[in-house]
């Protein structure tokens, strides 16, 4: 290994309005080795290495590449300078062919910089394609969508080889692919690696980081918690602890333990559904109860709670409400039976943007009662008592909803479900992308609205929103549930594990059941 | 003192008005200087004759522009208005002069334009398809299902007792069945904003799957629109056919461009969600106006229809910069 780093990236800093998502993190990645960039969901990763590859700009920061001070503002540049990027959405054209796509951006294989070479590129295509072994699987001349997921990410990364790439980005690359063809991909960055190529990888998966990683560096709310250390160093819970591991205030508010009447009031039994991605899921909440449904993203938290709600039908499986069966795929049907869902897209499905707040507001009310008149006096009413008690910052309840803050915009979403007063609440995300007194307001409302006997459900990929809110938490994975637990025999290294491993990592059970391991 | 407060109190509610309707008055404020404008360019302009000549015009476009401006609300278009129009006045002269009675033939008339409209809503909302097509394909069967039940030609010699419905004034030059569509206006507009019908107008233009996760059932809801669409047109075209005593199977044809132009310029969104009743009325007569002073000025048709082009554009080019300002 060469003593100079081939990047170095240097004291980089990102904001995206409130949030500082890359908070003074440095990158030093040698020749040859894989570098695992890790965290949590929004820690900052992606973002580190989109300000690195040009997609995005750094607010502040340096690289050098190589020992040279350099400035990277374009993908393009990037590029030139040898750093590529593959990420989880392809940048690829899918009815094009193979050979098409890799030399895409290559000015020399076109003749006078307008027809492509294709004896040229298609030849080139061949060569690379032989240096993985690959020249028989795969034929330079079919178009791209014709392969398989694991083959196009290979193309992916022969695109950045194309390019004379020294350093190549993985955001994810795992993410769509079976474990043979992650074999695959391995074997490709091996023998790049061997070459001299570095790589720096973001994955949720544990085990295919231990395997292929040689350095790490883990984010956490985009500060740097450990940089660039030997991955033999980190066993599974080490590198839990350090992307989770931080201190909890009593932020969430009092824990005002409801009555101690506990009823069952929704019932799920062997729900399967999305074309069998959600897979046989039973479980129950309770009168009085928060309960957390957490895991990774694209667990099959969402997908779960739209199919309760009647947002998206499903394949198989029951709900009761309180014993009685629901429909399926109706809402109106879950929400006369007193369901209450915020979506997590607040304004692709929760809101009317363009609509007044008061219409907002008590749209969901005033559609379930009966008669065709709309009842002005007491939506004016409900408006001003919501507004009120929910402490929503409303300059005029006529204006559109458009005009309000994420976070008042996010209680009027909840007002809306409030008014319906339903006795099963479930909030998708309810707290992304708002700031913290709109946080903690929330927390507040829910703990109180839970104390007087409403069943919450609320979706979180915030850990420690879950185990600061919840009485109980319920951990999927892969569209199967993979734990359920009090929150009280919970921590951020047991929830963590069973979401990426669907078990309690090593010597950490804390004696808390294990369903379906 | 007393009387500036007052006036500071009214200056303050006229604010408060423009504020919240901005383009409805910068609309009612071009009509406005436009009416000034054509009466001092031509004598002609504003005579009692030529003023009931443009209230004629204007009045067969007022009706079609209610039931435009509720499809356009929920983010659809109806581009069958005019010829849905032509079919009814068609279907309802052909059954006076078959049946021998004028109930009948209105009866007819309403029910085939309600039922037209239904089928528009059915295959927007249940069949889930575009509105432009689906509309576009019944303008074509409108039209020619017009020339096919008249074997193309004009049916004259309607029953004199039938043309009453159009002919009796209140005072001479301002018929009944101006304040019927008065009276009409007023019932939509309070419709809109008072029933359930018409906030599910507006939130379907809005946002769809989040009325869809309210418990409404949108498929049904988008039917309705279309439905009054058809009922309007049906109601136009009994009006047209009763005022001349015949009908012709052209009428309507190109219609639909200036119900939709007047909701348009009434400062409506063909996104949808936006727009208002009083917009598209101060639409319909903006238009009127301007043809009508064109014609006294003595501007070719040709140019005429440019110019009526070029203001549309310019309507939704205004509304698009509006709406995008308020972000």
């Amino acid at each position: 290994m060469a003593p100079t780093p081939i990047l170095r990236a240097r004291n980089m800093y990102k904001r995206y309005g409130t949030v500082q998502a890359v908070n003074n993190v440095s990158l030093d990645v040698y020749p040859g080795e894989v570098h695992a960039l890790m965290g949590e969901n929004g820690a900052g990763k992606s973002t580190m290495s989109k300000i690195i590859t040009g997609i995005e700009t750094p607010d502040a920061g340096t690289v050098e590449l190589e020992g040279k001070r350099v400035v990277i503002d374009t993908p393009l540049t990037a590029i030139e300078h040898g750093i590529s990027i593959v990420m989880q959405e392809f940048n690829a054209i899918p009815h094009l062919p193979v050979y098409e796509n890799i030399f895409l951006g290559h000015k020399e294989m076109y003749k006078g910089g307008v027809v492509l070479d294709r004896r040229r590129a298609v030849r080139e295509t061949r060569e690379l394609l032989a240096l993985f072994g690959m020249e028989e699987q795969i034929d330079p001349s079919s178009p791209l969508n014709t392969l398989s997921v694991a083959e196009q990410q290979i193309i992916e990364i022969l695109k950045a080889v194309a390019y004379k790439s020294k350093i190549i980005f993985l955001d994810e690359p795992t993410a769509s692919l079976t474990s043979k063809e992650v074999g695959m991909l391995f074997k490709v960055i091996r023998r790049l690696k061997a070459e001299g190529v570095a790589f720096v990888i973001i994955s949720h998966r544990f085990n295919e980081i231990f395997e292929i990683s040689d350095k790490i560096t883990v984010l956490r709310d985009g500060l740097p918690v450990v940089e660039g250390e030997d991955m033999s160093s980190f066993d599974e819970q080490r590198l839990v602890r350090a992307m989770v591991g931080r201190e909890i205030t009593d932020f969430f508010g009092e824990q005002a333990r409801g009555t101690a009447e506990r009823r069952c009031m929704l019932k799920v039994e062997r729900l399967c559904g999305r074309g069998g991605f959600l897979k046989d899921i039973s479980f129950e909440a309770y009168s009085g109860e928060i309960l957390g449904l957490s895991g990774l993203v694209g667990a099959g938290r969402s997908e779960l709670v739209r199919c309760i709600f009647g947002a998206d039908g499903y394949d198989s499986g029951r709900v009761l409400v309180e014993g009685r069966l629901l429909p399926k795929g109706s809402p109106r049907r879950a929400i006369r039976a007193g369901i209450g869902f915020a979506t997590e897209n607040r304004k692709e499905e929760g809101l009317f943007l363009n609509l007044a707040v008061l219409v907002n507001l008590v749209f969901a009310k005033t559609a379930n009662r009966r008669g065709q008149l709309l009842p002005h006096r007491s939506e004016v009413r409900d408006t001003l008592d919501m507004i009120d008690r929910l402490g929503a910052r409303v300059a005029d309840f006529r204006l559109p909803a458009r005009s309000l803050s994420g976070g008042n915009q996010q209680k009027v979403v909840l007002s809306k479900w409030l008014l319906t007063e339903p006795k099963i609440l479930i909030l998708d995300e309810p707290t992304r992308g708002i700031d913290i007194l709109a946080k903690s307001e929330i927390y507040n409302l829910m703990r109180s609205l839970a104390a007087r006997g409403m069943c919450i459900v609320i979706v979180s990929s915030e850990l420690p929103e879950i185990l600061g809110i919840c009485d109980r938490v319920i951990v999927m994975k892969d569209g199967a549930i993979v734990g359920d637990m009090p929150v009280s025999g919970a921590s951020e290294e047991l929830i963590m594990s069973y979401a990426s491993f669907g078990k309690a990592a090593q010597g950490r059970t804390n004696g808390c059941e294990g369903v379906g391991m | 003192m007393k009387a500036k407060a007052v006036l500071a109190a009214a200056g303050g509610r006229i604010k408060g008005i423009i504020s919240n309707n901005p383009s409805e008055c910068g609309v009612g404020l071009s009509t406005a200087a436009l009416f000034v404008i054509l009466c001092v360019v031509s004598p002609y302009f504003f005579t009692p004759r030529n003023m009931s000549n443009v209230v004629s015009q204007v009045a067969i476009i007022a009706i079609l522009a209610i039931g435009e401006t509720f499809v356009i609300l929920t983010g659809g278009i109806d581009l069958s208005v005019g010829n849905t129009m032509g079919l009814c006045s068609m279907i309802t002269a052909y059954t006076i002069m078959g049946s021998q009675s004028i109930a009948v033939g209105i009866l007819c008339g309403i029910l085939s334009g309600i039922a037209i409209g239904t089928v528009n809503g059915l295959l927007v909302g249940y069949a889930r398809m575009p509105a432009f097509i689906v509309t576009m394909g019944m303008m074509s069967i409108t039209r020619n299902a017009d020339y096919l039940l008249c074997g193309g030609r004009s049916i004259t010699g309607l029953p004199e007792r039938f043309g009453t419905l159009t002919s009796a004034s209140l005072v001479p030059g301002v018929p009944y069945y101006y304040i019927a569509i008065l009276l009409l206006y007023m019932l939509m507009g309070w419709m809109l904003s008072n029933t359930k019908l018409g906030r599910y107008t507006y939130a379907l233009g809005s946002n769809e799957q989040a009325t869809r996760l309210c418990g409404v059932n949108v498929k049904f809801q988008r039917v309705i629109p279309y439905a009054i669409s058809g009922l309007m047109s049906s109601l136009a075209g009994i009006i047209l056919v009763s005022r001349f005593l015949a009908c012709d199977p052209n009428y309507g044809a190109g219609n639909e461009m200036d119900a939709i132009a007047a909701v348009v310029i009434g400062g409506a969104s063909l996104v949808g969600g936006k727009g208002t009743l009083i917009g598209t009325v101060i639409g319909v007569f903006l238009m009127g106006f301007i043809k009508n002073g064109l014609d006294i000025i003595g501007v070719s048709p040709y140019w005429q229809g440019v110019a009526v082009g070029t203001i549309i554009i310019l309507a939704v080019v205004i509304e698009r910069i509006t709406s995008r300002k308020k972000g």
